[in-house]
């Protein structure tokens, strides 16, 4: 041996060395196409989320387009096919009433569709704008703390003690029903749940090391709060409000069976329900039919909430993808001891 | 009586104090009891050198950190950066005070936003801070990234990409984006592996040779600390015990505490290490208890009755060698 | 046993892991051995298995994700691993101690320090109360925590960090154990307490005739402690010698290189020799020497062949092809810089 390799670099690294060995440690980057194909591969292995998926978008898809997806014009009344039970051959059309028809002979599947497009959207809206209130005086409670915080938790506790009902009553009899007077009651009752959560997210998040960070480079509360806090937020608070939008669809359910709603000729299930209640010894499934859509829909939504707060947390995430991979191991140990 | 600033002086603290309250005062006890964490502290460092502070937990070192950097407000006292007072900086004097001083974090995994990108979080000064945005950003970003050991082409990433070393580069390089004069390093290369933790403190020692920075090298690691600072101050239960240029205080230790931090950390002499070192006695004190007079007598084996009547002061003893015992163990440096 | 005979041998010890990212392994071929009274040093950063590896021995791996797919652990003369659970947990728990870095979750904070001292006697031995209890204060005297007999009544959140790690201690060494395992024992503590933590285990080691694996990530800790050292990368041993051999003259470019990195106080503020990049991602090693990417002497054939290990000096062997050059380098460390030696010997 002459030449001795090991003579030849004695100074160890330059920095393009460096930069040059250290690209072998780095992971992977996750593309937004590959994070997406690992949110799909989530879904198919986890069959009841999959089923609330499907059932959410087959809601989503039948009433925004129920002009064109509807068997029937859902105001079409016809006086000879009144309250005809499910699955009544129709006498217009090859396709029959699968759910049947209402007092008016209008098809109950067509009304169904139709009404949901309010209860989605007074859910939607409803949670749009209790969210932005909500999240926005969370944010400001969590960050500022002290009298800010003290104010807003006070008045969150006020809300959450007052009932829903007679605020309900108090605010629809004063201001009327109507669809952005219920999305209003439903926004000031359910602001508070997001307010509490935001806010304790958000005291912990202040404490990060990377906040501090930011108040050295100098940046003021709001670039912290909105660019520094908000993201590191977004899906809990996404999560949250999936679930919210099954209670609201609910709770607008409620309001409208009790009159306080939509009124005609709007309709909703809530408000179908109700209309639906003096038929219920002759014509059951006037009731059961759009309770059906309701349950199934909060169902779906309250089932794929639970699934997204599994998947978006990266630990778990990897437990739900790699359920069977962990079992057949454990056993695979047994045998070996 | 006010001392004149030095304009040799990066950042001067004078007489700084921070006290936490222990309890908050309740509805039944309207006295709330304090914590010392900063005691009193008057320090300078000088422009263009690396000042290391040492001392073990509890000691106050990142509470200074933190006041220096304005993360918290001082109880009493004054803190002076290039020559004028930094506490009452309000609107575009804190602002420009934000320029001038900067932080490399402890937490290499906390200390960066996940949801911004390497390029967004070394740029977001920029955005902050206007007129101190380059001509061209684009440039001047590979350039910082080039300047830490980054790949240019990274910029994209998220720090969840990168390794521990890594994301202290992104830090480093976050902190220089608006051309700081003094940059506050709070035990920046704990968290990290031997080997890494080399390039951190290499690399930040390149850094000032380039550009002239200043540092306050803050650590529990005595051997870190030796090898970046050129002048160093020993913290014990909110005070300052020592201080000096580094060579010297490492040498030749004059207060009994600094004595024992040195002779404690593992070296690679022959024979056990325990068998060199002073026996320190008991635990450390409780920091809202503190001990009267000095506070390392009651673990110090040459206290003596005065140390517990009266706080020894910190002194000059030799020039720029300051110590704050009754009993120094003074002795001429070796020729 | 007797002086000189083994404790310990692991060998050809294989430690997967399940992940995210796939099967990785955390330990690779390991084989390491202990003599009674012997301390055994196992050095490495993170992710380099010296923790995976002290885990395996007393049987604290997390399984799954973690499984142990190769190799044998034997303890006085019997395979760890093919004893009966029962068994396998009665010997790990009265002969191999383990105390971790984490003194404050090891013991638990609704219990009195003495009670769980005490609770190693009741369950093991069948002691009554009151004599486990007075064993109890009898170990915390021993590792030296004063007025052990009231401190014995204090609950865990009433001793400070140097205190609780030497309560851990005292339930480690309760039952007499042969060998105990220090997974970075001192690395929560302060300096000074640590110095203290290190004597404490060394003096229990001499009083008690104990086997010591320390498992660390600081170099100057093992050579102060260790007789022999074992230095872990990337899941294996990649040198293994006695002290004075391997910080002499190491033989591994690893080991030489985490030297050079190492700031010492006695050399003042010399330039550290930097390895570059950072420690290998587990799940995506190279198909040969693990350390290649950063190792200064790297030849063309380290990045294809993974380095047998190689012999360089009785006791003294490296992984990698130029074992002997890189031993002949000799001392990593420069000359001294600053007379810290000379003053630390005259005090």
């Amino acid at each position: 041996m002459t030449d001795r390799p090991v003579d030849r670099a004695r100074d160890g690294g330059t920095q393009s060395a460096e930069i040059a060995a250290s690209k072998d440690a780095l992971p992977s980057q996750l593309t937004f196409k590959q994070s997406l194909k690992v949110y799909a591969m989530a879904l198919w292995q986890d069959k009841t989320a999959l089923f609330a998926f499907v059932w959410l978008i087959f809601i989503l898809i039948a009433t925004i387009g129920v002009d064109y997806l509807a068997p029937f014009n859902p105001t079409d009344q016809s006086l000879r096919a009144r309250l005809r039970p499910p699955m009544t051959p129709s006498s217009a059309d090859m396709f029959p009433h699968l759910l049947g028809t209402d007092a008016l002979g209008r098809d109950l599947l067509s009304r169904i569709f139709l009404a949901g497009q309010l209860s989605l959207a007074v859910g939607f809206s409803g949670v749009i704008v209790s969210g932005l209130v909500g999240v926005c005086l969370g944010l400001l409670a969590g960050y500022y703390g002290g009298r800010t915080d003290a104010i807003i938790m006070r008045a969150v506790d006020l809300q959450i003690g007052f009932p829903f009902l007679m605020l309900a009553i108090f605010i629809l009899y004063a201001l009327g029903p109507g669809f952005w007077n219920v999305v209003l009651v439903l926004a000031i009752v359910r602001w508070p749940v997001y307010a509490r959560v935001t806010r304790g997210m958000t005291m912990s998040l202040r404490e990060q090391q990377f906040i501090e960070s930011a108040k050295v480079v100098g940046c003021g509360g709001g670039r912290i709060i909105f660019r520094h806090i908000l993201p590191n937020l977004a899906s809990p608070i996404l999560v949250l409000a999936t679930l919210e939008i099954a209670r609201l669809i609910l709770a607008e359910s409620a309001l409208s069976f009790l009159g306080l709603g939509v009124q005609p000729p709007e309709t909703s299930w809530g408000r179908m329900i109700a209309d639906g209640r003096q038929y219920i010894g002759t014509a059951w499934w006037l009731v059961v039919a759009p309770g059906f859509f309701i349950f199934l829909t909060a169902l779906s939504a309250n089932l794929l909430a639970t699934w997204a707060r599994a998947v978006t947390d990266p630990v778990h995430r990897w437990r739900v993808l790699s359920g069977k991979r962990q079992t057949r191991s454990a056993s695979r140990l047994e045998d070996a001891s | 009586m006010t001392p004149a600033p030095d304009p040799g002086l990066s950042l001067e603290l004078r007489s700084v104090t921070k006290k936490y309250p222990s309890k908050k005062p309740s509805l039944f006890s309207r006295t709330s009891t304090y914590i010392n964490a900063v005691n009193d502290v008057t320090l300078s460092v000088p422009s263009g050198g690396t000042l290391g502070l040492v001392g073990e937990s509890g000691s106050g070192k990142s509470t200074l950190a933190r006041l220096i950097l304005r993360l918290e407000d001082v109880t009493s006292g004054d803190i002076l950066f290039s020559g004028t007072s930094i506490l009452d900086a309000t609107g575009p004097d804190l602002k420009r005070f934000r320029q001038q001083v900067q932080m490399v974090f402890q937490d290499p995994f906390g200390s960066l936003n996940p949801r911004m990108s390497v390029g967004e979080l070394i740029s977001e000064a920029w955005i902050v801070h206007p007129e101190k945005r380059p001509q061209n950003p684009d440039a001047r970003l590979a350039e910082l990234m080039a300047q830490v050991g980054l790949r240019p082409e990274w910029r994209s990433r998220y720090p969840g990409q990168f390794s521990g070393g890594q994301r202290q580069r992104i830090g480093i390089a976050r902190a220089l984006a608006v051309g700081p004069e003094l940059l506050v390093c709070d035990e920046a290369v704990s968290a990290l592996d031997v080997s890494v933790q080399a390039q951190i403190l290499k690399l930040l020692k390149d850094i000032q040779r380039d550009i002239g920075i200043t540092y306050i090298f803050i650590s529990h690691d005595l051997s870190v600390v030796r090898y970046i600072s050129d002048h160093v101050a020993v913290m014990y239960l909110g005070s300052i015990v020592e201080s000096g240029p580094a060579q010297r205080v490492y040498d030749n230790p004059a207060h009994p505490y600094t004595q024992a931090l040195l002779a404690a950390v593992p070296t690679f002499q022959d024979g056990k290490g325990w068998d060199r070192r002073p026996e320190l006695q008991g635990e450390p004190p409780d920091p809202t208890d503190p001990p009267s007079g000095c506070p390392f007598r009651t673990r110090c084996w040459r206290a003596q009755a005065r140390c517990a009547n009266e706080k020894p002061l910190l002194v000059a003893h030799e020039e720029d060698r300051l110590t704050a015992c009754h009993f120094p163990e003074l002795r001429q440096p070796a020729a | 046993m007797n002086a000189g005979e083994e404790v310990l041998s692991v060998s050809n010890l294989t430690v997967e892991f399940d992940t995210q990212e796939g099967t990785l392994a955390a330990v690779s071929d390991v084989s390491i051995s202990l003599k009674r009274g012997e301390t055994l040093a196992i050095v490495g950063e993170s992710g380099s298995g010296k923790s995976v590896t002290s885990q395996a021995i007393i049987g604290t791996l997390p399984m799954p994700p973690g499984r142990i797919t190769g190799g044998q652990i034997h303890f006085d003369g019997q395979n760890l691993l093919e004893l009966a659970p029962a068994k396998r947990r009665a010997i790990a728990g009265a002969r191999i101690a383990m105390i971790s870095q984490d003194a404050q979750s090891a013991l638990d904070s609704r219990f009195t320090v003495g009670y769980q001292i005490g609770e190693m006697f009741r369950h093991h031995r069948g002691w009554s109360w009151k004599k486990s209890r007075a064993a109890a204060v009898e170990l915390l005297d021993k590792v030296r925590i004063p007025n052990a007999a009231r401190r014995v009544n204090d609950y865990p959140h009433q001793f400070s960090g140097g205190m609780q790690q030497r309560a851990v201690i005292a339930a480690a060494i309760s039952l007499q154990p042969d060998l105990l395992i220090a997974d970075e024992p001192t690395t929560a503590l302060d300096v000074t307490v640590q110095a203290e933590v290190m004597k404490l285990l060394d003096e229990l080691k001499t009083e008690l005739d104990l086997s010591m694996i320390l498992v660390t990530h600081d170099l100057a800790q093992a050579y102060e402690t260790a007789d022999r050292v074992s230095v872990m990368y990337a899941g294996r041993v990649v040198e293994h010698a006695d002290r004075d051999r391997i910080f002499a003259a190491p033989a591994h470019p690893y080991t030489r290189g985490l030297f050079a990195a190492t700031p010492r106080m006695d050399q003042g503020d010399a330039e550290l020799v930097v390895i570059p990049g950072t420690t290998p991602n587990l799940a995506a090693l190279p198909q040969g020497c693990a350390f290649a990417p950063r190792c200064p002497y790297k030849l063309d054939r380290c990045a294809i062949e993974r380095p047998p290990s190689a012999i360089v000096a009785e006791d003294h062997s490296s992984a990698c092809f130029l074992a002997s050059d890189v031993h002949a380098l000799g001392s990593p460390f420069p000359k001294a810089t600053s007379d810290t030696g000379r003053r630390q010997e005259a005090q």
